[in-house]
């Protein structure tokens, strides 16, 4: 895709190329879950229960090692599932860690958490003490939140996200959700595509550059378009799904099969989550 | 006999938000096993009487009967006569991005049954044997905008004919397709119309409408038909295709020379193909 040197007037190009990029990556990270790896055999619905379990450790672990062991165990099975460790360290630590990590920073210094001073930085005149207390503290924050972000997007890159949604239904997620949410998941391609061929369409006919204002102008009217169009597909799909019999309940195929090897793993999840509130509330 | 007829169509007007007329006093029936081509340039009502037919949509006046019984809002409410009509006919849309609402082509293709109540392990068997003949196995878990047009007209098709219906309605349903595409679709159609499904397609491609048709209807700008008839009759009356836009004029060149004919849509015998 071309880009125009000027970056001021190329703020459409650049948030529809983010946008695309970031579905395109989406389709990308969906074929691996069709690999034949250690995570994508495993029926979805155990999964989806284990991850969960995992995650409710995660919060209950109080010691780091712990937690690293837990993470490490989680970077094995990236490994063992036939996905590129760096892709998944990219895709994990992007953002949501990070904004962690800067949320979790003011509790390293003495003036929120009090404890053993190990380092003395001078900001602006002013000197700040970090607290091996706080550092603690703050690492084990942003190590919670990177293992459960982790084993988050673990889940759903050894999963079919349409899978996925299926199998949200056995935590008592309503079909009527689990279809709207299939289907949003399904035209959300459709319209990106839709958007991006329109934008195609006025750049053959005005050139790469466009005002700032002429821009704005662009992105709304291609709303107004794009909701308009939505509109109108959203009865002509409803007209399809009468057409074949849906009468306001939808059915949804649930053909997952679990088998031995899945039923061992959710009982070693279960046998964790066991020791982690035991540890927890009896060996205090 | 009226129920020798599985549509019987009465003087149907239907107009969109009640000033835009698009159909105004058709009159068709069907019988079984029949192939019926709705031919007609853009805009001619074609898609309308189709979504009518299929209980999408209701005249303002006239009456549509299916098997004897009235096609109303009313009877399509009642479970009985809904799950019935449904399970008899099948439409495949214009459009099969409309058509392909679920996030993979295997779910799409077991929506219909499933929500006629019909038994998981047929459905899965049916669908098994369904993707093998359109050469469609490959894609079950792809989702339907990973697909080609071609692929995804396919798949449009087998959601439909899992469901074994009596009546097929179809709008299009080559358009826009690779001529080898065009084929196998062709053949499909014409397969299910052996085995004893009704066929009814609305096309405005005269290539497909002979080989589709034992009847052809055409539609006009004024929203009526102007002519039925059987297909050897309509497709070789070339003033008659002129005068509603259905005609393809060939351009192409004998050595330097560009050259404009007529392409006639008639049969010719195989002894006229060898000159």
């Amino acid at each position: 895709m071309a880009v125009s040197g000027k970056k001021n007037g190329n703020f459409i190009e650049r948030s529809l190329a983010g946008a695309l990029s970031f579905f395109r990556d989406s389709v990308f990270a969906d074929e691996y879950a069709s690999l034949n790896g250690f995570m994508q055999g495993w029926d979805p619905r155990l999964k989806v229960l284990s991850i969960l379990l995992l995650i409710l450790s995660v919060q209950f672990l109080k010691d780091i090692r712990n937690i690293s062991i837990l993470y490490g165990v989680c970077l094995l099975f990236v490994v063992f599932s036939k996905i590129n460790l760096w892709f998944f360290l990219k895709r994990t630590w992007l953002f949501i860690p990070l904004f962690s990590l800067f949320i979790a920073i003011p509790a390293v210094f003495k003036i929120v958490t009090p404890g053993e001073v190990f380092y003395t930085v001078r900001i602006l005149g002013i000197e700040l003490a970090m607290t091996k207390q706080g550092a603690a503290g703050a690492f084990l924050f942003v190590l919670r939140v990177v293992t459960s972000v982790s084993l988050v997007v673990l889940l759903m890159l050894t999963t079919r996200h349409s899978e996925l949604l299926r199998a949200l239904r056995v935590l008592g997620i309503p079909q009527m959700f689990v279809m709207v949410f299939s289907i949003c998941y399904r035209y959300i391609y459709l319209f990106i595509e839709i958007m991006w061929n329109m934008h195609l369409a006025v750049k053959s006919r005005i050139g790469t550059w466009m005002k700032q204002r002429e821009g704005r102008r662009f992105v709304a009217l291609s709303i107004a378009n794009l909701w308009h169009k939505s509109y109108q597909m959203n009865t002509q799909v409803y007209d399809a799904m009468l057409s074949r019999g849906y009468r306001g309940e939808p059915e949804i195929l649930y053909n997952f099969k679990s088998k031995t090897g899945d039923w061992v793993w959710f009982g070693i999840v279960i046998i964790v989550f066991a020791g982690v509130i035991y540890l927890n509330y009896f060996c205090i | 006999m009226a129920e020798d007829f599985i549509f019987e169509l009465e003087d149907i007007h239907y107009s969109y938000m009640g000033k835009y007329p698009a159909l105004c006093g058709v009159t068709i029936q069907v019988r079984k096993g029949e192939k019926i081509g709705i031919i007609g340039p853009n805009g001619t009502g074609k898609s309308t009487l189709l979504g009518l037919m299929d209980g999408l949509m209701f005249p303002d006046r006239g009456s549509i009967k299916f098997m004897g019984l009235s096609l109303t809002e009313k009877n399509l409410n009642n479970t009985v006569f809904s799950g019935n009509f449904r399970r008899k006919v099948g439409f495949v849309f214009q459009n099969p991005d409309i058509q392909l609402f679920c996030p993979t082509v295997r779910e799409d293709i077991v929506f219909g049954p499933l929500q006629l109540g019909m038994d998981k392990d047929k459905i899965l068997a049916q669908m098994d044997k369904l993707v093998e003949e359109l050469d469609i196995g490959h894609l079950l878990d792809r989702a339907p905008h990973q697909l080609s047009i071609g692929e995804r007209k396919k798949v449009a098709l087998s959601s439909v004919l899992i469901m074994e219906p009596e009546i097929l309605l179809l709008d299009e349903p080559t358009a826009g397709l690779d001529p080898l595409t065009t084929r196998h679709i062709i053949d499909i159609l014409l397969d299910a119309n052996r085995k004893g499904a009704t066929i009814l397609v609305s096309t405005h491609d005269l290539h497909i409408a002979e080989e589709l048709s034992n009847i052809i209807y055409v539609f006009n700008y004024e929203k009526k038909i102007a002519r039925s008839g059987i297909p050897e009759n309509i497709l070789s009356d070339q003033d008659f295709l002129m005068k509603h836009n259905l005609l393809h004029i060939h351009s192409h060149k004998h050595d330097s020379q560009t050259h404009a004919h007529i392409h006639t849509h008639v049969h010719t015998s195989h002894e006229e193909h060898r000159h």
